[in-house]
């Protein structure tokens, strides 16, 4: 289904992004990672050696090959730029619908270390079943019920621990 | 005959309790991961795949098999009832199936998916089974020229047939080759791409980049849209289900058909997808009722259901007999199989015998158990769907990052996830294929090897992919194959000034 969330676009929502900037972007990415790729390789030999390859030589090509391919893909954008500039790709409502879900996991990627695995989730699964509007009810039995789950799942069945920090240090059990 | 005596001995190893459980349990895992939107059946093995470490393989290649299976299933079940295609490989079965569901045939709709679905798998594991003993009989012949030839052969016609622009192909396979360069190099010792972050030097996990792709990524998609489901009733009659099921054999030639599609498209890595797509639009321009299709005809049913479990299970053949993976699902197990000790590629066949013919075996098992489990358990994950989507998204989130951290118990990893998460969305977005990333990020490294130690043995000479028949015609079809896409484009440009004049 995510080829076709693209194609068509609710109505009644902004545009933001067309799919000729997308594309833009994307060809503009490609071409900065295949620079940092050439730019790692380059500490290695990147020639053709008496044993064929070194080890610098297929990072050293393979971000060449990036970079070029980025060039014509923004090419390619840009001479399809009328038809392309005209599809939005993305609405002001929708990017911020995404940016909503993306920065509580990045809390949450940002909270696991130090406040350990479980608190984190718990308190991600809270505050997210909270905004939504589902009620302080759901919301607890989500996020208790995740960490029992877990806990029983990850601590004895599966014997993988999961990141502990001060809470679970506190109550003796990491 | 040899075949057959190899499949009892086959089913000797898969028959027990231990791994009839793991069935069971897989596919029920599987279909939840496949009803859910947002967690596919390439992101569901994955999450199951640092649980298997510990076990032997035969018991994990039988866990990750039934997930696979089981996830292909639900991602039908979500498509006929909610117009929500639980998987991208079952967003064919929509177009047929969910108006059947909303005419009240949804009984029918279900019944006639799984069936065929599961004759396309069985037609699957029949092709495997007869042409396992052949892959024997060329094992012993394989020499890293022939590695790196074959391993070219997969790249090569990702670029012809994967259906994405050839450019952003290519943009995908580099990305996903230079990815696994990362770390360690085993040739020289040195470091490459670490640029001193000491997270670097094991290198990047591609189970951490596929957990982001596929599972972050597709999160951020279906935030986009406000999802509302639509469910129709979900009770299922016996009596119905097998009417349905009498009327089957009438679809004998979408059948076999889309079987064969499926399987072609399984064994060249067009992948589950790609097949269904492909099998339905034939069926339309071929069938009879070709003109009727979109409005609830069964073979648009039959037709993509079909097509989509040949594919996903002829994908293993490749996958165990050659080391390349059919589909991105088939892409991560075989990380597993390498993670597990195990080395892809005919010698499998020799070496391994019981964990080749342990897996074919319960690949018949594992089919039947996943028909009967997804009939039997429509209503319950149906009711797991009117549970808020709001609710549903974050646990998704919470299970993938358990996973991100349980693959090497790393923080950094947490972020790479999310990282990859926003790149997949974007790939998603713009069309960059994500299947030849994780297929280059599996198998770059022992591409790279076999180049490279192709390369000692001839000196620096290309002259060695072309040594002998074997290796010489695997190279030749590989090159044909990547020329591909600019041949036909030179055709076309060549065809058009002459229609025009």
């Amino acid at each position: 289904m995510a080829q076709e969330s693209g194609a068509a676009q609710p109505g009644g929502d902004a545009p933001l992004l067309s799919r000729l900037v997308l594309e833009l972007i994307g060809a503009l990415v490609v071409l900065g990672f295949g620079a940092t790729v050439i730019w790692g390789a380059l500490e290695h030999e990147v020639g053709w050696g008496e044993d064929g390859p070194q080890a610098g030589t297929l990072p050293f090509w393979l971000g060449l090959v990036a970079m070029l391919a980025a060039v014509v893909i923004a090419i390619q954008a840009l001479r399809k730029s009328e038809v392309l500039g005209a599809q939005v790709m993305l609405g002001r409502k929708a990017a911020q619908q995404s940016a909503a879900f993306l920065l509580p996991i990045a809390a949450l990627v940002a909270l696991a270390v130090p406040l350990g695995l479980y608190l984190a989730m718990g308190i991600y699964l809270f505050g997210m079943v909270m905004w939504h509007g589902h009620g302080l009810k759901a919301a607890v039995i989500t996020a208790v019920s995740a960490i029992l789950f877990n806990w029983v799942a990850f601590e004895y069945w599966f014997m993988l621990p999961l990141p502990k920090g001060p809470i679970e240090a506190w109550l003796g059990l990491a | 005959m040899e075949n057959l005596e190899a499949l009892m001995h086959g089913f000797s190893v898969a028959i027990s309790f231990q791994h009839i459980a793991l069935m069971i349990g897989g596919v029920l895992l599987g279909i939840l991961v496949g009803v859910l939107p947002g967690l596919g059946a390439p992101n569901g093995v994955t999450l199951l795949l640092p649980l298997t470490f510990t076990m032997d393989p035969v018991s994990a290649i039988i866990l990750l098999t039934s997930t696979y299976w089981g996830a292909l299933f639900g991602g039908s079940t979500t498509s006929i009832l909610f117009n929500i295609p639980g998987e991208p490989s079952s967003v064919a079965t929509t177009f047929d199936g969910h108006p059947m569901a909303r005419q009240g045939k949804a009984t029918e709709a279900l019944t006639t998916a799984f069936l065929s679905a599961g004759f396309g798998a069985f037609v699957g594991i029949v092709v495997i089974t007869l042409l396992s003993g052949f892959v024997t009989s060329f094992a012993l012949r394989f020499a890293p020229p022939e590695y790196f030839a074959v391993y070219f052969l997969a790249f090569a016609s990702f670029v012809a047939f994967g259906g994405g622009a050839p450019m952003k192909t290519v943009v995908s396979i580099v990305t996903g080759f230079a990815l696994a360069t990362v770390g360690m190099d085993i040739v020289s010792g040195g470091m490459r791409l670490t640029f001193d972050m000491p997270e670097l030097i094991r290198g990047v996990s591609f189970l951490v980049v596929v957990i982001g792709l596929f599972g972050i990524g597709e999160l951020l998609l279906t935030m986009e849209d406000s999802l509302e489901f639509r469910p129709v009733a979900t009770t299922l009659s016996p009596r119905r289900v097998l009417a349905a099921a009498r009327d089957l054999p009438r679809q004998w030639v979408a059948l076999l058909r889309s079987a064969a599609i499926g399987i072609w498209m399984g064994i060249t890595p067009g992948g589950p997808t790609a097949a269904s797509f492909m099998s339905y639009g034939l069926a339309r321009r071929f069938s009879r009722n070709g003109h009727k299709f979109g409005t609830g005809e069964a073979e648009g049913v039959v037709s993509p259901e079909t097509a989509d479990h040949a594919a996903g299970t002829a994908a293993m053949l490749p996958m165990l007999a050659l080391g390349i993976p059919g589909s991105a699902t088939a892409a991560v197990m075989l990380g597993g199989l390498m993670i597990w000790g195990l080395n892809p590629g005919p010698m499998l066949f020799i070496e391994q015998r019981d964990f080749v013919w342990g897996m074919i075996a319960s690949m018949y098992l594992s089919n039947i158990v996943a028909v009967v489990l997804v009939l039997a358990t429509v209503p319950l994950f149906a009711a797991i769907l009117r549970l808020p989507f709001t609710i549903v998204a974050p646990l998704i989130v919470v299970v993938c990052t358990i996973s991100a951290w349980s693959v090497a118990s790393a923080g950094f990893d947490l972020w790479l996830m999310l990282v990859f998460g926003v790149v997949g969305w974007g790939m998603k977005k713009l069309d960059y294929p994500i299947a030849p990333l994780v297929l280059a990020m599996v198998i770059g490294d022992k591409a790279e090897d076999a180049f490279r130690q192709s390369m000692i043995i001839s000196h620096g000479s290309f002259g060695i992919f072309w040594a002998n028949p074997l290796v010489g015609g695997i190279a030749t079809l590989a090159l044909a194959l990547l020329l591909w896409p600019l041949a036909s484009l030179a055709l076309r440009r060549l065809r058009r000034p002459a229609a025009a004049g």
